[in-house]
């Protein structure tokens, strides 16, 4: 009873329901090049930002171990994005974001974006998912 | 931008123009050609107006307005059931759909070909669907799965399915045949009537580079869909697809895909597929 209660709980639905986004959005491409039992996140600033179609790509200039290592993230559409709130000014060359994502399973410095913060700490385009109904 | 409102009203004067010039134009060969001409075909309009006339007097319209926008969802998906969850296969599956079925009955060398497919994905060297270069997913997919939405048009010729992923779009020719020999294509030939408030779609000629999923589920150039389309609700329509071919599949397949209208306010949007970069 108690779990159901929980899980009839507005604000865990929604939190629940924003974990499936990523999943949801990718849906029409296969996700076996990422590694989805790990999460990472990286530190550093946005090389590039490219806000296309059919998925959105950052290269982050990523500071680990004392160095920079340039990452491939991959996300979602521009239409999902701003559909979850997203504009594409949000993200410019030379931010300072942490990036939460998936990494390739091969090793090479890539992955599947799942959140942007910002340097104040902030996620970027963060919305509630949208509510059936609603 | 100020000189596009200053030219408006001009615009509009010059559309109107050009409509008028055409007009007249396109009336002018009718009006050169021979009385005997005139006389024919005057005669076989006639003719044609009497017979549409008979034809609608005997079969009155029992089309359903189908019309708005959707998304439409699986209900009975090739997939992961077949795996225990947990292992790579039914991840794999599971992720390229969403899924509450089986797979279609496959002959042997279709099964093959998907098994090679399957265990290249779980290897981690994803099959390319079409959508992958930028490509339409086409027929069959189209008809099973949209995860944006996709708005639907009829006239009494014509049935429009626009979809917002890619900007692709059906076309279904209403009360016509199927050509002698159509060119395959990524959507296919599709030709659609009503019967009792169901719209039926019949589509051929679906090109044999798409897939039934992101997995690469193959079928032959001899793929037959049929879809039967009825409104459930104000909000809801029901499609039971059977898709028949006897060079892929052991026996026809049965899928029901769901359409659920999607708010006014989030319809079909801009969506153009320009990035092919990939992970290899």
């Amino acid at each position: 009873m108690k779990t159901r209660a929980i899980l009839n709980s507005p604000a865990i639905f929604l939190f629940l329901a924003s974990l499936l986004l990523p999943v949801l959005a990718l849906a029409h491409h296969s996700f076996e090049m990422f590694d989805v039992e790990k999460t990472v996140v990286l530190t550093g600033t946005v090389k590039q930002w490219q806000w296309t179609n059919p998925h959105v790509w950052i290269q982050l200039n990523a500071q680990q171990d004392g160095a920079v290592t340039e990452w491939s993230l991959e996300g979602v559409s521009v239409n999902q994005l701003e559909r979850q709130g997203w504009k594409r000014n949000m993200l410019s060359v030379g931010d300072a974001v942490s990036i939460t994502i998936h990494p390739l399973r091969n090793g090479k410095p890539g992955g599947q974006w799942l959140k942007v913060t910002g340097a104040d700490g902030k996620q970027i385009g963060l919305v509630a998912p949208a509510v059936p109904g609603k | 931008m100020q000189g596009y409102a200053n030219n408006a009203p001009h615009r509009t004067r010059d559309l109107a123009l050009v409509c008028a010039t055409l007009a007249i134009f396109c009336a002018l060969p009718v009006t050169a050609q021979t009385s005997a001409a005139q006389t024919s075909a005057a005669q076989t309009s006639a003719a044609q107006t009497s017979a549409a006339q008979t034809s609608a007097a005997k079969a009155p319209s029992n089309s359903v307005d189908l019309s708005g926008t959707y998304k439409i969802q699986f209900q009975n998906a090739p997939g992961s059931r077949n795996l225990p969850a947990g292992q790579g296969g039914a991840t794999a599956r599971t992720r390229a759909y969403k899924v509450d079925g089986h797979a279609p009955p496959l002959l042997p060398w279709a099964q093959q070909l998907y098994e090679e497919r399957i265990a290249a994905t779980e290897k981690g060297e994803p099959f390319r669907h079409l959508m992958t270069k930028c490509l339409p997913q086409g027929m069959p997919l189209a008809s099973m799965f949209a995860f944006y939405p996709v708005q639907l048009l009829q006239t009494a010729e014509q049935v429009t399915i626009l979809f917002e992923e890619q900007n692709h779009f059906r076309i279904i020719r209403m009360n016509q045949q199927h050509p002698e020999d159509p060119d395959p294509s990524f959507f296919g030939d599709a030709v659609g009537k009503w019967e009792n408030g169901t719209l039926v779609i019949d589509t051929i000629a679906i090109r044999d580079d798409t897939t039934l999923d992101f997995l690469g589920l193959p079928h032959s150039p001899e793929l037959h869909v049929i879809e039967r389309m009825r409104k459930v609700d104000e909000n809801t329509l029901e499609s039971h697809i059977t898709l028949e071919d006897p060079k892929a599949f052991k026996e026809k397949w049965d899928a029901v895909a769901i359409w659920k209208r999607q708010p006014a306010s989030d319809g079909i949007r801009e969506y153009i597929c320009e990035n092919t970069r990939y992970f290899e």
